[in-house]
């Protein structure tokens, strides 16, 4: 390739990306040009107008898709500031009909694979649609969409020691529910109602599946208690009940997956199905918690310590 | 304050007087190269991949007007200010020397 093919190139790569209406004419305007600057800086430098000159001269000169930028205001299918909402939408989305379309355990990866992704699929390109249709109309009329004022809600990181012990009751009965299923029917019912069939499995009752989520329930609850010593909420302790209730929800999404957890086989048939649901709405639960946290919003300002040769107040 | 932050600011500040030095240089015509190079002697170098399509935006919106020369070896597309970039140009010297007085009163 010597100098000119080089220039053509480029040109190319510029004109290609711009409206038909205006392509040929700035390519001829911009290979007429380039060919002068590069005559101009071989003179000025010393070097000859060759291909290596003209590809260090067009490296300089920008990209051809920004170049062709600067010609034309380029397209984009997403506006530069929807990008958040259209990563939260597509996560939030995703993770929701990941959880709808989980696999059973009786389904067999490719087929259980193949729907839940096409539906994750099918929602990104919704969302694709949907923004890229908001982006034209904001590119042909800038003033729609406008920014309209609603409450912001307030949240308050107060913690009391009723709420701790209505956490704890809950936690608590949740706990009681997944360790002790049939003592606590057999005492709910009077002993009228004995429910053999919520006998747990051996390899349930192993210390590597059964007491993961417990641990995690108290120590849930030690965190309320804690939370409501301390008589607020921290980030750090914000965080910490997102981690368990995620680490509980996926303990229970574990335990409808795999393996027995009753002895009896129409039990699990029924019952582990719950696990899953249970375990999906924790999933949106934390969800919910974490984008509350990622896009929370607390006014204060940024105090940052002048030495001697700071600026004085008046 | 590092170099690069004073370059990219002196950048910011070229940028906003870049219309206008363009506009002051097209009263004659022009062809984008030869601007450029009245543009550096003036002691304001302007980035190719700017100026030219900055040429075509102001074009577009009517402020200038354009011809192709091809009786010379090297095809040119000259450009001059239109009677509506007449105007403006008159209205930009004016709002530039306002602002010039202004920011004279603030840094002395």
């Amino acid at each position: 390739m010597d100098a000119n093919d080089v220039i053509d190139s480029y040109v190319h790569d510029v004109a290609r990306r711009l409206p038909g209406a205006k392509r040929d004419d700035v390519a001829f305007e911009l290979r007429a040009l380039l060919r002068e600057d590069l005559r101009s800086r071989a003179a000025s430098t010393g070097r000859p107008a060759d291909a290596e000159l003209a590809t260090e001269m067009l490296r300089a000169f920008g990209r051809p898709g920004d170049t062709a930028g600067r010609y034309h205001r380029p397209f984009t299918l997403i506006a530069p500031g929807d990008t958040w909402s259209f990563i939260v939408a597509a996560l939030a989305g995703g993770s929701v009909l990941s959880l709808l379309f989980y696999p059973t355990a009786e389904q067999t990866f490719p087929e259980a694979g193949t729907r839940s992704s096409v539906a994750v699929l099918a929602w990104f390109g919704l969302l694709l649609v949907g923004f890229t249709t908001r982006s034209v109309i904001l590119r042909y009329r800038p003033d729609a969409f406008a920014w309209k004022p609603r409450p912001v809600r307030a949240r308050s990181d107060r913690a009391g020691w009723p709420g701790a012990v209505a956490y704890t009751v809950f936690w608590l009965v949740f706990l009681l529910c997944y360790l002790v299923p049939q003592p606590l029917l057999t005492a709910l019912t009077f002993g009228r109602f004995r429910a053999e069939e919520l006998e747990f499995s051996g390899s349930f009752l192993s210390w590597l599946r059964i007491p993961w989520l417990a641990v995690m329930v108290v120590l849930l609850i030690a965190l309320h208690l804690w939370v409501a010593h301390e008589g607020h909420w921290r980030r750090l302790t914000r965080w910490a009940r997102i981690v368990l209730i995620l680490e509980v929800a996926i303990q229970l999404g574990w335990h409808s997956r795999y393996g027995d957890v009753f002895q009896v086989h129409e039990t699990n048939r029924l019952l582990l199905p719950w696990f899953a649901i249970v375990s999906a709405v924790l999933v949106i639960w934390t969800g919910v918690l974490a984008y509350r946290e990622l896009s929370r919003v607390d006014p204060a300002p940024r105090l940052v310590a002048h030495g001697p040769s700071g600026p004085n107040t008046p | 304050m590092d170099d690069g932050a004073l370059q990219r600011l002196e950048g910011d500040l070229r940028r906003g007087v870049l219309v206008l030095a363009v506009l002051s240089g097209l009263r004659t015509r022009q062809y984008g190269y030869s601007l450029r190079q009245v543009l550096a002697d003036a002691g304001l170098p302007i980035e190719e991949g700017t100026l030219y399509p900055l040429l075509r935006r102001l074009e577009t919106q009517g402020v200038l007007e354009s011809a192709w020369n091809t009786d010379g070896a090297s095809p040119r597309r000259y450009y001059w200010l239109s009677p509506d970039g007449h105007r403006l140009f008159a209205a930009m010297t004016e709002s530039w020397r306002r602002q010039v007085d202004v920011l004279t009163t603030l840094l002395d």
